[in-house]
């Protein structure tokens, strides 16, 4: 639950500061008004980006990096057929 | 496997890498860049930046939510089935 916390207070605290520059409240330091203007309606839509950028390449490195053992696997498939056999025998649908 | 495993992830990582960078100066870095220069010939219009991902957003939630549909009626209907063969 303390995650889940922390990243609320964080997501409400960027999403006030893009609305006050948004609305242009408050101005945005060190960048000229036009380009702020076309700016900061594409900041929602590049996080979702980021986002969906930020999850493929957290799959592909996880592919990449992953530690396959063949010996396992095949004892793994074996005791899940053992199991499938003994649960089949005592009446459950399996499968 | 290992190696269809390791070609796959980094064909992945590549992808997100180009597609992050691309849309990154697309969005936020063009428009502190002259009318003129010629880094713009290399992308397309900019309001486009901002349909592509919307549009790919209303395709995806459509894409989970039929899936979900699918799968709930599918279970359903082996439940009513199940229900069947026990009364019948």
């Amino acid at each position: 639950m303390a995650r889940a916390h922390r990243l609320a207070t964080i997501v409400a605290v960027l999403t006030s500061l893009y609305a006050l520059l948004f609305f242009v409240i408050l101005p945005v330091p060190f960048v000229h008004e036009d380009v702020a203007v076309k700016v900061l309606p594409t900041i929602p839509w590049w996080a979702l980006v980021t986002f969906g950028s930020y999850a493929l390449w957290s799959m592909g490195w996880g592919l990449w990096t992953f530690r396959d053992c063949p010996d396992a696997f095949e004892e793994l498939m074996g005791e899940i057929a053992e199991a499938k056999n003994d649960l089949r025998a005592k009446g459950v649908t399996v499968d | 496997m290992a190696l269809s495993d390791k070609v796959l992830g980094g064909a992945m990582l590549l992808t997100a890498s180009i597609v992050f960078i691309y849309y990154t100066i697309w969005a936020i870095l063009l428009p502190f860049f002259d009318a003129s220069s010629p880094i713009h010939d290399y992308f397309p219009a900019r309001e486009w930046a901002i349909r592509l991902p919307a549009f790919i957003l209303v395709v995806g939630l459509a894409v989970i939510g039929t899936f979900i549909g699918f799968t709930i009626i599918k279970e359903n209907r082996k439940k009513a089935q199940k229900a069947r063969l026990r009364t019948a």
